[in-house]
């Protein structure tokens, strides 16, 4: 009796043990260096339902074919929907659009004439994107509207959609923003949620910048922000810092890693005489659901679109010398798979989330490791799996690379001969 | 207060009991195959108290399931439409390539891929399958893991994705019944099995990144498992496989050291029914984490030699190694310097062959030698012990050597 009531003691205290992170030589403490610099998968047995969201987003979760919340998510949507100030760093395709759809839906109580909620963010496709992620949580919520606004539209449109339909949460650029609320048609004296999605491309933009604190002047003082991007560096923190109150932050893969999982990735050292050529071969030889080509520049971009046409490959182009409605039909067409080619500037490197392309080609190299990041984060999103192919043919090239590699710790090799499709195809 | 206390050595007393009735009938069961386990049926259940849930979970449980059920009506392992579109687009995984066509399947061999972006506002019920054709087209993928004609991490990409599908296809229709409980038995088990299969060959960075996407759906699945075991609870039984699948999740945390946790793991065993709580397979478990972090190695090694099953070792295996190294520590500091270890004792401690543990121990810096005799020896108190770099060589497990394939 005595013996058995001492192992149930134990069992008490060592239960209680289970808790403690610093327990003395176990053999889990000894860390193997190379283990943790990968990334992790938080161990989590929660849901949706465990966050107490409203039944009506619970409903469009499921109708959206949400299982589980991302490791982002769970990290930030508890705090969020009480309101909390958030800003977010993580790889592009984990979640964080959802984060603050979500968060913004659980609080936000639409009063009829009031604008609630304001996202901007940096371009008009990237609205169009969030616009319509609003949209799908928001089916069981039949009194919410929601509005999107870039330039490009004549601005009369808008000005009579805010006078006859005044939306409870408006998705924009800042610089169309920005007119609509000097011209007072766009009141933002009720905004109770103020978010910037690629926070740190607007905020970096001196420009934009100035713009993005005009816009913020004329809010309450009183409201939640959030800012997200997949690259916040040390500088930009304290920079997005000034517009919050105490923010919760969240670094999810500290921006040192590039850890794209899922995504393969590589170069090619190459003319640029070469490049057109090569292209070509790659295009024949690659497997490939839909593929994005960047390149520098407007003209690049029309110029190689053409040729690519001229050699039959079904190509597109969006760039920024085109009508914001020609820009959105064709972004349209190749998201629904009407096309399976995409040739753009950095226009649509930033957010935009197009499910199929599991390959992206840099004709021409990134200007920064930055523009890097997000154009490969176009393929391979959220655990599916993708390649990325890398143009170098000068020595500017040459230190890009060398700085994408050095700034991820990433190591991207050259393409070898006969690449193994089931690397970046689902098989 | 005495009173207390005796009532719960009674149920450790029961406990331990239970564990060593059951150690000869596990082996046989947990050596079948995936596909032998998935051509099953509904599996039945075994009688046992139950703690009720509470009123508030009840009330938010409620509260937090949608109103209408979609059904879905597609007879297809994959929508037509979606198998016409993916045609067109030559998006076809090679297990869907009629005569090894890039661009044509059939009914067949299509199946259904998974989307992120997807909507029931434009999906139709025709793209939704219904339970009994989700069931076989599960079947079917787990049948694919008998390849031998390809690699395993390929088939591995394909069975992933398309289950995740199948998940979706559950989650959409608020599918919460038993064959759905025993379909996600059968899913979690896939990504089990693919944790170990796939640790195995970490060397290579590309089967290190299906290891960490295998690792999130394992948690999700396995989350999702025990939400559905959860919405078929009452007080009288629980499934046939509730609490061996609760132990995987103990069983994750044994890696939690080096990465943060999730959430803390008393705060879950708060929400783990009394008879799953106290069952043999959570006791294992329980012991094993416990082991771990203690450093008792020689219990940890010991007790999953008795009782691991296979599920329970794919999840442990990465850590085996872990410990070795724990013990060579010890050893190598413990010893008494004129007394080197014999070998042959040091690897039947390890669970390791003799020929492995030399590898093993110069992989941690330690030298061997040889006395006159022949025998291998591991002399103690050297400096040079080092905690590996970088992976390690698999070495086998020789208390569950039946389960390594």
């Amino acid at each position: 009796m005595g013996e058995t009531k001492d192992e149930a003691y134990e069992e008490e205290l060592l239960d209680y043990e289970e808790e403690d992170d610093k327990a003395p030589d176990s053999a889990g403490a000894k860390v193997n260096g190379e283990a943790t610099k990968k990334g992790y998968v938080g161990i989590h047995s929660s849901g949706f339902r465990d966050f107490l969201l409203k039944p009506e987003l619970l409903r469009a979760i499921v109708d959206s074919g949400f299982e589980h919340p991302s490791e982002v998510q769970h990290e930030c949507i508890p705090q969020a929907i009480l309101g909390m100030d958030v800003i977010c760093q993580a790889k592009s395709g984990m979640g964080k659009t959802a984060v603050f759809v979500l968060s913004t839906l659980q609080q936000i109580d639409p009063v009829p004439g009031q604008v609630s909620a304001l996202v901007l963010c940096h371009t008009r496709e990237l609205a169009y994107q969030i616009c319509h992620e609003f949209e799908r949580f928001s089916t069981y919520l039949p009194d919410l509207k929601v509005a999107v606004f870039y330039g490009g539209v004549n601005i009369k449109v808008h000005k009579d959609l805010l006078k006859n339909e005044c939306p409870h949460i408006v998705v924009g650029t800042p610089g169309r923003i920005l007119a609509l609320t000097r011209d007072k048609d766009l009141s933002l004296k009720n905004v109770r949620h103020f978010i910037l999605d690629e926070c740190d491309k607007m905020l970096e933009s001196l420009d934009m910048r100035k713009d993005v604190q005009d816009i913020f002047k004329m809010t309450p003082h009183d409201k939640q922000v959030m800012m997200f991007s997949a690259t916040l560096s040390k500088e930009i923190r304290p920079v997005c810092k000034k517009f919050m109150q105490d923010p919760m932050e969240i670094y999810v893969d500290d921006e040192a890693k590039l850890t794209l999982h899922g995504l393969v990735q590589h170069y090619i050292k190459l003319k640029e005489e070469e490049k057109n050529r090569k292209l070509n071969d790659l295009l024949d030889a690659l497997d490939f659901n839909q593929v994005v080509i960047f390149v520098k520049s407007v003209s690049r971009a029309a110029e190689l679109d053409k040729l690519l046409v001229e050699c039959n490959f079904p190509s597109i182009c969006i760039h920024s010398g085109m009508s914001q409605e020609e820009r959105l039909k064709r972004y349209k067409g190749f998201k629904e798979g009407h096309t399976r080619i995409l040739v753009a500037t950095d226009l649509v490197g930033r957010g935009i989330d197009i499910e199929r392309v599991n390959i992206v080609i840099n004709y021409d190299m990134p200007d920064s490791a930055d523009t890097y990041l997000h154009r490969v984060g176009r393929a391979g999103r959220f655990g599916t799996k993708g390649l990325a192919i890398t143009f170098v043919s000068c020595s500017t090239d040459v230190d890009v690379l060398n700085n994408v590699q050095s700034r991820f710790e990433v190591d991207i090799k050259q393409l070898p001969e006969q690449i193994d499709t089931s690397t970046y195809m689902p098989s | 207060m005495e009173g207390g206390y005796g009532n719960r050595g009674s149920s450790f007393s029961q406990s331990r009991r239970g564990r060593g009735r059951g150690r000869g009938q596990r082996f046989p069961s947990n050596q079948s195959k995936v596909s032998s386990f998935a051509e099953r049926g509904t599996p039945s259940s075994s009688s046992a108290n139950r703690a009720s849930a509470s009123v508030i979970s009840n009330t938010l449980e409620d509260d937090a399931q949608p109103s209408s059920n979609f059904v879905g009506t597609c007879p297809y392992m994959c929508p037509e439409r979606e198998r016409i579109q993916r045609e067109k687009l030559r998006d076809l995984a090679i297990f869907e390539r009629l005569h090894g066509n890039p661009g044509k399947s059939s009914p067949a061999l299509a199946v259904k891929k998974f989307c992120r972006t997807i909507s029931t506002k434009y999906v139709q019920a025709s793209d939704m399958r219904p339970i009994t054709v989700l069931e076989d087209t599960l079947n079917y993928l787990l049948s694919l893991l008998e390849s031998k004609e390809h690699l395993f991490e390929v088939v591995h990409d394909f069975v992933f994705d398309r289950t995740r599908s199948i998940r979706q296809d559950i989650t959409m229709q608020n599918i919460v019944n038993k064959k759905a409980i025993y379909m996600y038995e059968g899913m979690v088990k896939f990504h089990v099995v693919s944790h170990y299969k796939l640790w195995c060959s970490m060397s290579d960075p590309n089967t290190a990144s299906l290891h960490h996407l295998n690792m999130e759906q394992l948690t999700k699945t396995l989350a999702s498992l025990f939400n559905l075991y959860e919405a078929n609870q009452n007080s009288n039984h629980v499934h046939e496989n509730e609490a061996e699948f609760h132990s995987l999740y103990v069983l994750l945390h044994l890696g939690s050291y080096s990465q943060p946790m999730g959430e803390p793991l008393s705060l879950w065993f708060q929400r783990v029914s009394t008879p799953v709580l106290k069952s043999k397979e959570m006791c294992f478990a329980r012991r094993i984490l416990r082991s771990f972090r203690l450093g008792n190695y020689k219990d940890f090694f010991c007790t999953a030699a008795a009782q691991a099953s296979y599920l329970q070792f794919c999840i442990m295996m990465p850590y085996i190694n872990e410990v070795r190294v724990l013990a060579l520590s010890c050893i190598n500091f413990g010893g008494y310097k004129l007394h080197p270890y014999p070998l042959l004792d040091l690897s039947k401690l390890l669970f390791i062959k003799e020929s492995d543990l030399e590898s093993f121990c110069n992989h941690c810096g330690l030298e061997t030698g040889t006395d006159e005799s022949g025998n291998k020896l591991l002399p103690t108190k050297q400096t040079t012990f080092s905690h590996p770099k970088g992976g390690f060589q698999r070495y086998s497990f020789l208390g569950l050597q039946e389960y390594e394939r």
